[in-house]
């Protein structure tokens, strides 16, 4: 069939060969598996795996972002998702009838399923794994991988606990996937009326808090609760911390009249001198396009430096490049809006899908 | 100088610091004469090897040019450093010129170098390679490198399955 050239794959050595396929994302080598077997053969090897394994960097072609869930409590949903360094929406078939998911870390998520009872799933790999039911009114804040095992930890904590007609401080418990088991870990400083989204930075894990507005951070060793900052820039709302080049970022919308949203700005925090700083804000002209009929809500979801915001009353998204600090808007999603349902969490598949 | 004889017979002459981005060169000229057959790199490859080396040897000989000079007076003035090549903006603006060749000229280049061992200069091709390859789909990268589908229709059908986010383009 295809008959010999100077451009022969086959004309590298294999040690080139490999070499090469080592430099290129997940998604382009579950492609290359299907070029034939020699590539298959290749791929699939413990010893290219294991070298893959070894490159510590993460290609930005394999993130995805997983925005909305079509056909909710369908018997086989799939996820409307978005890839950013190919600006494309795609269809990811979900291994399980799903309606939240509550946490993500690398290719794993925390949710719940469409008929109740949460599991923890690589979505990609399509395995499910449940999880033992949380104590009464928790909510789950935060996933954590093991670096060394495939073990992992679920941060939760508890609802608003009121003793004796009095607000006391939530307490918080850690899931173990080694025990199966949830084990009560410390209480929050203070009582909370609401917190945001847990980032993992150096072993810590730093949470919003709202009302008194306070950064919080989880020693995930000593399961110590503490506050770093009482005091946040400006009275933001729909808040969300990330972390990018091990540096800390509060997104927010600055609060205009009537709770409408005026401006985007991301600050940083500067964890020596315990201040923030601003980092920048969503320029007018795209801020415009984004905010359509007035803006009183919108949700942020990051992941390797790529910032998603979205307006999912308007379905409008908008990406911002944390390293060049260029905003674009994502092309509109072709699905029909009444079929939608927001789910909002990144995804960066994992060695294991290549096997 | 050292004569670097090509597979074809001719004969190039390049100083020492050119020949010496070559590691093997460099172990046999310390133990050997200074003229050196390589039997199996043809000269129109030899000489586009060499014009890479020519301009690397000459970046690596003063490090202080004026894109790298603030990072070397940042540095500690007791020890000379001297600036990664591919960290030189002009450098890499020049290898990304250098690299604007088919894939099969490339490949040519790439065994050379392999064989010579000049660790950059594999590195830059190889990454030319992988961006050729990244995003693509799989008749596009086959029908680049001439790779043969040797899979049953069936076969082919499941691996696209297992993973068919992979493979939608739009």
């Amino acid at each position: 069939m295809a008959s010999s050239s100077d451009s022969d794959w086959e004309r590298l050595p294999l040690n080139l060969q490999e070499s090469i396929l080592l430099l290129l994302p997940i998604s382009t080598l579950l492609v290359c598996k299907s070029l034939s077997r020699s590539f298959l053969h290749t791929i699939r090897s413990p010893s290219f795996l294991s070298a893959y394994s070894l490159r510590r960097s993460r290609h930005l072609d394999d993130l995805i972002f997983l925005l909305f869930i079509d056909g909710i409590g369908a018997r086989r949903p799939s996820a409307i998702a978005f890839l950013p360094i190919r600006a494309s929406w795609i269809h990811l078939p979900l291994p399980i009838s799903l309606c939240h998911i509550h946490t993500s870390s690398g290719c794993l998520v925390v949710a719940e399923k469409f008929e109740g009872g949460q599991f923890v799933s690589d979505l990609l790999c399509r395995t499910v794994t449940p999880i033992a039911p949380m104590s009464f009114h928790s909510y789950i804040l935060s996933l954590v991988e093991d670096e060394a095992s495939t073990d992992f930890k679920i941060v939760s904590s508890s609802k608003n606990v009121i003793d004796g007609g009095i607000l006391r401080p939530s307490y918080c418990q850690v899931y173990n996937s080694a025990s199966r088991r949830w084990e009560s870990s410390g209480q929050f400083p203070h009582h909370y009326a609401m917190l945001g989204n847990a980032i993992l930075l150096n072993g810590m894990l730093f949470v919003l808090g709202r009302d008194p507005d306070h950064l919080l951070a989880f020693d995930l060793k000593t399961r110590m609760w503490s506050v770093v900052d009482e005091e946040l820039p400006l009275s933001l709302l729909c808040f969300h911390l990330l972390v990018f080049e091990e540096r800390l970022f509060l997104v927010g919308g600055l609060d205009g009249e009537e709770l409408t949203i005026t401006r985007i700005e991301i600050w940083e925090y500067d964890l020596v001198e315990k201040q923030w700083g601003m980092f920048c804000f969503m320029p007018d002209e795209i801020f415009l396009q984004f905010c359509g009929n007035g803006l009183f809500n919108f949700d942020t979801i990051d992941q390797l430096g790529i910032v998603l915001f979205c307006n999912t009353r308007e379905f409008s998204i908008i990406m911002f490049d944390m390293s060049s600090k260029i905003w674009s808007r994502a092309p509109d999603c072709e699905q029909p809006k009444s079929r939608k349902s927001w789910i909002g969490h990144a995804l960066v598949p994992s060695v294991q899908l290549l096997k | 100088m050292i004569k670097l004889v090509s597979g074809d017979g001719a004969e190039f002459e390049v100083e020492e610091e050119v020949a010496f981005q070559s590691k093997i060169i460099k172990d046999i000229v310390a133990d050997a004469d200074d003229v050196i057959p390589l039997p199996t790199v043809s000269s129109k490859v030899l000489i586009q090897v060499i014009e890479y080396c020519r301009k690397h040897a000459a970046v690596n000989s003063f490090p202080l040019s004026p894109s790298s000079s603030a990072a070397a007076a940042a540095s500690s003035s007791s020890s000379i450093s001297y600036s990664k090549p591919v960290s030189d903006p002009a450098l890499r603006a020049w290898d990304n010129e250098f690299v604007k060749l088919n894939n099969s000229s490339l490949f040519d280049i790439v065994i050379a170098a392999n064989y010579l061992d000049i660790e950059e200069l594999v590195d830059l091709v190889l990454e030319t390679v992988a961006d050729r390859i990244k995003g693509k789909q799989a008749q596009e990268i086959r029908r680049q490198f001439n790779i043969e589908n040797d899979f049953t229709p069936e076969e082919e059908e499941a691996l696209r399955r297992e993973n068919s986010w992979a493979f939608q383009n739009n």
